[in-house]
């Protein structure tokens, strides 16, 4: 037997070895590689996955102090022009009850004035009152709106992350234990996309809640200071006719 | 004497044919001296004549001078006549239009009205202030009489007085009374600026929204 008869040989056998292998040796082979592949992706970035977590968190945590400091900064500014409206009013109508004052002759129809000024200086402080209650009771739901909004996302959010986790460590178990990669890569897309989903839905029904709720707040501080302006507008009007009655028996005595 | 005038005749137009050639009056009366007595008298009209006819004579060339005057004035005014209108010359000519007879008449006439409406308006208002002061002074002396006597036969008056009082006492209640309202009602719609805080309940709303798109499946 030559040489070369001998390398002839063991390709052939090589050759034919090989060819009456199994099939499924050869495809576990391959699904043992895939697996090893995704598993280390996903190991890797488990960790990255939490930290985006912590970061989205962080940043809505900052949002929410900032809105704290923005929401105090506006209702200054609304109280600080409510203040400066009220002022300009007592001013204007200190000037025209100096003038109706003036046209008193008698002292009756002083006294009628006077009578008339208390009766609008005191419908003004119930108006005022009346408003500032409105107001504070607005202030107060639209909090506790916040609040409970706060708390409903929190929910949220913890149940996504949950359910990231969730998925994350039943990938990891998957891994361990071989598991079919293309499986483990399924049940760990569709897991993701659940919680998306599910996060998604909670924050649209949240949102439609907090719509609804927002209307409401706002009609009712409306018709409170709405029925203050009409309880103030009934006062007044009926201090004005005790005057001009006052100054009308008055000039025909 | 027919025969003598046709002889006269003769001797003048022969005299006036002479004259013309140069000859003076007195080489005429060498010539004629026969007849120098009928003459006579004749030659001194002529004489006489001659004379004058040389002082009323125009200096030589003075035709010539007004034809050279007429020809420069003619191409003066087409001069001016030529190119552009000139401004100056319209106006010039409209101002000549304007102040023709009409206007001359006119304007005086009209300057003498405005003058005497001036001065009459003046007097009509120093009468009116007049007027005022005296009003006003009778005004505060009813006021004065009603306050302090009140006589029986002021009566009127004082409730003349009373009334426009009275009147104005209730304008200014119902003026301040609206005001009052107006001003409040103002201030309703001025509150609902307030409503606007509502939009902090949502301001982290882009935030929870990048929350839930922080893990993405696709991105496996």
């Amino acid at each position: 037997m030559t040489t070369k008869n001998l390398i002839a040989r063991i390709i052939i056998i090589g050759v034919l070895g090989y060819l009456a292998t199994p099939f499924s040796v050869i495809g576990q082979t391959s699904t043992t590689q895939m697996t090893e592949r995704f598993c280390t992706v996903i190991i890797r970035n488990l960790e990255k996955i939490d930290q985006k977590l912590i970061e989205q968190q962080a940043k809505i945590n900052n949002r929410r102090q900032e809105r704290e400091m923005r929401l105090l900064q506006r209702r200054s500014e609304h109280d600080a022009k409510r203040s400066t409206r009220r002022d300009l009013r007592d001013e204007s109508f200190g000037e025209r009850y100096n003038r109706l004052k003036g046209l008193a002759k008698t002292d009756t129809q002083k006294q009628a004035v006077e009578t008339f000024k208390s009766a609008v200086d005191s419908a003004l402080e119930i108006r005022r009152k009346a408003i500032d209650e409105a107001i504070s009771a607005f202030r107060k739901a639209v909090d506790d709106l916040i609040n409970s909004r706060k708390t409903s996302l929190e929910a949220l959010i913890t149940e996504y992350k949950n359910s990231i986790k969730a998925a994350s460590d039943k990938a990891k178990v998957d891994c361990a234990n071989s598991v079919d990669a293309k499986a483990v890569r399924e049940t760990f897309r569709n897991s993701i996309k659940q919680a998306r989903d599910n996060f998604k839905t909670g924050r649209q029904a949240l949102l439609d809640k907090n719509k609804a709720e927002l209307e409401a707040l706002k009609a009712t501080k409306k018709n409170s200071i709405q029925a203050a302006q009409d309880a103030f507008k009934v006062a007044i009007e009926k201090a004005r006719d005790a005057l001009k009655a006052a100054l009308g028996n008055q000039e025909q005595k | 004497m027919k025969k003598d005038l046709k002889n006269l005749d003769a001797i003048i137009e022969r005299v006036l044919i002479l004259l013309e050639k140069g000859k003076t009056i007195s080489e005429i009366e060498v010539l004629f001296a026969k007849e120098k007595k009928e003459i006579a008298s004749i030659l001194k009209t002529i004489d006489f004549l001659v004379r004058q006819n040389k002082i009323l004579e125009p200096p030589v060339g003075i035709a010539a001078r007004i034809l050279n005057q007429i020809r420069l004035k003619a191409n003066q005014d087409k001069k001016a006549t030529l190119g552009r209108a000139s401004l100056f010359n319209f106006l010039n000519n409209q101002i000549q239009t304007l102040m023709g007879l009409p206007f001359k008449v006119i304007i005086p006439v009209l300057l003498v009205l405005f003058i005497g409406v001036m001065f009459g308006v003046t007097r009509f208002s120093d009468k009116k202030v007049q007027d005022k002061v005296v009003l006003e002074n009778q005004q505060t002396a009813v006021s004065e009489e009603t306050t302090v006597s009140a006589p029986e036969t002021e009566k009127s008056i004082v409730g003349s007085v009373q009334t426009s009082s009275q009147a104005e006492q209730a304008n200014e209640v119902d003026v301040i009374t609206s005001s009052i309202l107006e001003d409040t009602q103002s201030d309703v719609l001025k509150l609902e600026e307030v409503d606007n805080e509502v939009d902090f309940v949502k301001y982290d709303s882009k935030e929870v929204d990048d929350f839930g798109q922080s893990i993405n499946e696709n991105d496996y």
